[in-house]
């Protein structure tokens, strides 16, 4: 098609300059250039010698032109077309080469889109060309400097944009074809840049300043030609941070005399050069930059006009890219013992916030649905420990007592959608351990930026394991999630996404009393030993009663679980320490029928209680904790069928049945296990040692605490 | 010195303003805040004094902030001091605990809000009390932060943790022979006076939720013991520590241990005339030593050390199993913490003192330390297996401490243990 299209052109051309002295007049950019230096090789091919000219932008305007080759000047640039004139241009408007006869097209070739109108009249005309050189001129038409060649011819250019020099030897030379000269000038004078030009781009950032939100605006003067190099780069890097930016060339009265205006947002700036139009300006260009002409007029009078001017506006994208449901967050000093949640978010999420490719932030926030009319308890409770701000969704209900709210409605129900793909997989999870779980949330609510980012950064690191056992998924996920929010906090770009799609499975729920049978081949005819050790209670504590009583209970669903599996012997070992509380916990047992020797450590020593060991299977139990001195020594002392459990007194735990009246999505997946347990115990929610693992211990134990 | 019911406890003039600020206000806040350079540079000098009503259980931190231009205009630091004494989620809290700005122009309208709401009738007082006189402090603003911080925090399990370390911390400066003995005795003897006499008297007030959570600290049973005593008998365990204040100052220490452990000695010696032989606040760290002393580790130097942290693990813990364990420690160690959700702020904590360690260290043969930090649970085996398993523990020494899953994980899966 560009063949025929070509041909039409190349009739047009020759007939154009048929009988006729033409003058090519040209835009003075490196696109303008390279096309004037084709349209020269090309007549000189033909035998014809045409003059050439760049006039200086601010004496477009009004200038009048016959008998011309017009590039890149249409009549939007203010100029006057008198009697025929020939254009080549590809700005407001398609690629195209128009007949003029005085401002009216007579005809008119359009062409599919070029990239620069040097491309177009290298096609059709097929003059010969370095490559990379015009894919230089292509890219920095289009605002592309990624490649080395664009980006120092760039720099040459913008350094002597002002010299009427530079362009007659860089049309010379595309005439004549010396591609290696263009380079060389290129590589020298673009090694100024970096000693006069980086200063001056600096000193216009700090210029710069904002006259509507996302325009910002820096001035520059015109005749110093570091100043205009310095220009362009300025607004390549200030186009990342604002949407439109505008640098405006002063003469040396600091009057306004031009102005460029750019963005790299999908905005289009038609409408602000129509604005400037009515205002009586001259202004034209592409979608995404284009120029306008101010004539000298007072700085301040058009900093007001263009303040008033209706700007365009780029609406970003929003997404929800995360979000979990019901947060519970426990505060640390408290967890273990009789933790309380501080404060119970219905949501988290984070979202993802889209101006183009290339821009895109992230924002983690909190959601909370008004459920009942006592939730203003909650926005004291937020102020109070100081919660980073939390959206709210009230729905129907009424927000008596509370200080305006949002009520933001779609937010609320994408969060959800969100939430409930992760909600099954997250209590399953959870199931293993919510406390580093709750430990990543405590530090991006209560604890500051670095430091916040110093603990996700240990967990990303730590917690990266291989594997596909649900342990290690949760593992990675808890590294991701950690990730995830150290990404945003950094600002940084999101990689991944953390996941819990793949927790689709159970975990093996082996009852640890059943293994410890197995473990122990225990039968009938065995002597057992259930070596019970507790945790030490303060008597003045108001929690005394409440937590000996707890143990009992926890001693007796034991006993009651192995006692007719063999011949078994209950022991609670005491120490001077907690003697009280021992024969509390006895008294508290013998009122369920339950009789237990209680043995002192001081009493039986060290040998007698190797003694009353031997040749007995043993099952050591702690609940919770025992002096740590006296567990080692135990350990130490131990037959090979022993094993050990400790349990905990109380953690955190997902709540597996959803078994309420109200909307899933409306109730906690975590609360607190108080006590020790109910029911099986297993694998995760108890440490449980083997008679392997006791040797493996003792083995160490042994070699490395031999003083004990 | 006792006006009224209010006793000032100390009077500092400091110019090294940003390194205190910066200390205190992480510290204090449990790093909620961790002020930036810029937002505090401008203040010029400090001025402050802990006093304590009696009547009332109150505790007052007053302070007087100059910005550098000689004006009163640090709102901002008082703002923020004032929401951490609220704040439940900082050290700083305490129901007990006020912010009083020494102002002149406490009359004008924009402060007359505040002097209504916080401490209009204390102005006078701090005022025209017989403050002691002021001491310049010159350098150690670490450990005056620090102090600061316990001094100030209120009767929770964190608040007696910070209190430990914080001891902990000046009973090894004071063996560094650039301290400021000075300085660093009355700072501790202010701790020792707040945590065995204050700290009790409240418990004794408040008593039920305080008390609960006083015993499972590690320090509960010497504190609540003291809550017993009444009278001159209180009056003579203040003088008894007050007088161990100035013997520490003319004290001189041969190591940082000899320090730690002078120190204990004569706590002990000055608690066990009314409660039980022990120290709540060094008596780790004594602990600790035992437990590294008993091991005859020779030959081989490990490249690496592994400690599990507990709520005292502090710089000092630091300092103090490094220069035990000179002789079997290359010069250049790499330190892996593991902590759990209670022992955060310890973790951060000993980050944030890294170079101070170092410079304590150095004639101990320890160049530098590279700290890796490891977040476990306490209480899910299934995880914390994962991860210790997965840890490599080759040319480590493993120092087990703390509670009790993951200390039996970690004794299982390390090379070489120390158990504490």
């Amino acid at each position: 098609m560009i063949n025929k299209l070509g041909r039409d052109v190349i009739n047009l051309l020759q007939t154009f300059v048929k009988g006729r002295a033409v003058k090519i007049v040209s835009d003075g950019d490196l696109d303008g250039i390279f096309a004037t230096g084709f349209l020269i090789r090309y007549f000189r091919n033909i035998g014809l010698e045409v003059e050439y000219v760049y006039p200086k932008p601010e004496r477009i305007n009004g200038m009048i032109v016959q008998d011309c080759i017009l590039v890149e000047l249409s009549l939007t640039r203010g100029i006057i077309y008198k009697g025929e004139n020939l254009l080549f241009d590809h700005h407001n408007g398609p690629t195209r080469v128009e007949l003029f006869k005085e401002n009216k097209v007579v005809k008119s070739i359009v062409f599919p889109n070029c990239k620069s109108i040097a491309q177009l009249v290298h096609d059709v005309l097929r003059i010969k060309v370095n490559k990379e050189l015009l894919e230089a001129i292509n890219d920095i038409d289009n605002g592309i400097y990624e490649k080395e060649v664009a980006e120092k011819l760039h720099r040459a250019y913008l350094l002597n944009i002002s010299s009427v020099d530079m362009r007659k030897f860089l049309t010379e030379s595309v005439a004549n074809q010396k591609w290696k000269e263009i380079l060389e000038w290129a590589e020298k004078e673009s090694r100024k840049w970096k000693k006069h030009v980086e200063p001056k781009i600096r000193d216009m950032f700090e210029r710069t300043y904002v006259i509507v939100p996302g325009v910002a605006v820096f001035t520059y003067f015109e005749q110093n030609d570091i100043e205009k190099a310095a220009r362009t780069e300025a607004m390549l890097k200030l186009e990342d941070k604002y949407d439109i930016v505008v640098s405006i060339g002063l003469d040396d009265q600091n009057r306004a005399v031009s102005a460029r205006i750019a963005t790299r947002k999908p905005i289009d700036l038609s409408t602000v050069y129509k604005q400037l139009r009515k205002l009586g300006y001259t202004a034209g260009g592409r979608k995404n930059v284009g120029g306008v002409q101010f004539n000298y007029k007072n700085l301040k009078d058009i900093l007001r006009e263009l303040e008033k001017i209706k700007w365009p506006i780029y609406d970003p994208s929003v997404d929800v890219i995360y979000a979990e449901p019901s947060l519970n967050i426990f505060y640390v000093d408290t967890f273990y013992l009789y933790p309380d949640a501080i404060r119970e978010l219905d949501f988290v999420g984070v979202l993802k916030i889209m101006k183009n490719e290339a821009n895109v932030d992230h924002l983690f926030y909190a959601f909370e649905e008004v459920s009942h009319k006592h939730e203003e308890t909650k926005t004291i409770v937020d102020l109070t420990t100081g919660m980073k701000p939390i959206f709210w969704y009230k729905g129907n209900r009424e927000l008596n007592g509370i200080p305006a709210l949002s009520n933001s409605k779609i937010l609320y129900y994408e969060t959800v959608k969100k939430s409930d793909l992760i909600k099954d997989a997250l209590i399953r999870a959870l199931e293993i351990d919510a406390e580093i779980h709750n430990l990543i949330y405590y530090c991006l609510f209560f604890l500051s930026h670095n430091k916040a980012k110093m603990i996700l950064q240990d967990i990303m690191s730590s917690y990266r394991i291989q594997g596909s056992e649900p342990t290690i998924t949760l593992s990675n996920y808890l590294a991701d999630l950690s990730n995830m929010l150290f990404n945003v906090i950094m600002g940084k770009n999101m990689a991944k996404i953390p996941s819990l799609l793949d927790f689709n499975f159970d975990l093996q729920r082996v009852d640890i009393f059943t293994k410890t049978i197995n473990d122990l081949k225990l039968q009938r005819k065995d002597e057992l030993i259930l070596l019970f050790m507790v945790q030490r209670i303060e008597k003045e504590t108001k929690a005394y009663k409440h937590r000996v009583k707890n143990q009992a209970k926890c001693i007796k669903n034991i006993v009651e679980k192995i006692k007719n599996q063999a011949k078994t012997r209950l022991l609670l070992l005491s120490n001077e320490k907690i003697e009280e509380q021992i024969n509390d916990l006895k008294k508290n047992l013998s009122e369920k029928n339950f009789i237990i020797e209680i043995i002192s450590e001081e009493d039986e020593g060290l040998e007698k209680f190797r003694e009353m060991l031997k040749g007995k299977k043993v099952i050591v139990i702690i609940l919770s904790d025992y002096r740590k001195e006296s567990i080692w020594k135990i350990l130490n002392i131990l037959p090979p069928s022993s094993c050990l459990i400790v349990i905990p007194e109380s953690r955190i735990e997902s709540i597996k049945q959803q078994n309420s009246s109200k909307s899933s999505h409306q109730k906690k997946l975590l609360d607190v296990k108080h006590g020790y347990f109910e029911g099986k115990i297993y694998e995760n929610r108890a440490l449980y040692l083997s008679p392997d693992e006791i040797k493996k211990l003792k083995e160490k134990l042994g070699v490395d605490h031999e003083h004990i | 010195m006792n006006i009224s019911n209010m006793e000032v406890y100390f009077n500092l003039k400091m110019e090294k303003t940003t390194e205190f600020l910066k200390n205190f206000i992480s510290l204090a806040s449990s790093y909620m805040f961790t002020p930036l350079k810029e937002s505090i540079q401008n203040i010029g000098s400090i001025q402050l004094a802990v006093m304590y009503d009696r009547n009332n259980y109150q505790k007052i931190l007053a302070l007087q902030l100059t910005n550098k231009d000689n004006r009163y205009k640090p709102e901002r630091i008082f703002s923020l001091l004032q929401y951490l004494s609220v704040n439940p989620m900082a050290f700083y809290v305490a129901t007990t605990s006020r912010i009083v700005k020494i102002i002149k122009e406490a009359w004008v309208p924009s402060y007359l809000a505040w002097a209504h709401r916080s401490a209009k009738k204390m102005i006078p007082i701090v005022r025209y009390c017989d403050l002691p006189r002021e001491y310049d402090v010159k350098g150690d603003m670490d450990v005056v932060a620090m102090t600061l911080a316990a001094l100030t925090s209120g009767v929770h399990r964190n608040a007696m943790s910070l209190r430990q370390v914080a001891t902990q911390w000046i009973a090894v400066k004071l063996a560094y022979k650039r301290a400021d003995k000075k300085l660093l005795s009355k700072m501790l003897t202010s701790l020792l006076v707040d945590t065995l006499i204050w700290m009790p008297s409240v418990l004794k007030y408040k008593g039920g939720v305080y008390g609960a959570e006083f015993v499972h600290s590690v320090a509960g049973i010497p504190i609540i013991e003291l809550t017993k005593l009444r009278g001159c008998k209180l009056c003579r365990l203040k003088e008894e520590i007050e007088e161990l204040g100035k013997k520490m100052e003319k004290q001189r220490y041969e190591s940082y241990s000899r320090a730690v452990e002078f120190i204990s000695d004569q706590i002990k010696t000055i608690l066990g005339k009314y409660t039980r032989n022990y120290d709540p606040l060094m008596g780790g760290l004594i602990r600790l030593k035992s437990k590294l002393r008993e091991h005859k580790l020779k030959g081989k130097k490990y490249k690496k050390i592994t400690i599990l942290l507990t709520e005292q693990s502090g710089p000092a813990q630091i300092v103090y199993i490094l220069e035990n364990m000179k002789n079997i420690v290359v010069n250049k160690p790499n330190l892996t913490l593991f902590y759990t959700q209670q022992t955060l702020w310890n973790r951060l904590l000993i980050n944030d003192m890294k170079e101070q360690i170092e410079k304590l260290l150095k004639n101990n043969n320890i160049q530098s330390i590279d700290i890796k930090a490891i977040p476990i649970a306490t209480t899910s085996p299934l995880l914390i297996k994962k991860i210790v398993t997965t840890h490599n523990f080759k040319d480590t020494l493993t120092i087990i401490q703390g509670p009790l899953i993951p200390s039996i994980l970690l004794a299982l899966n390390s090379e070489k243990i120390i158990l504490c």
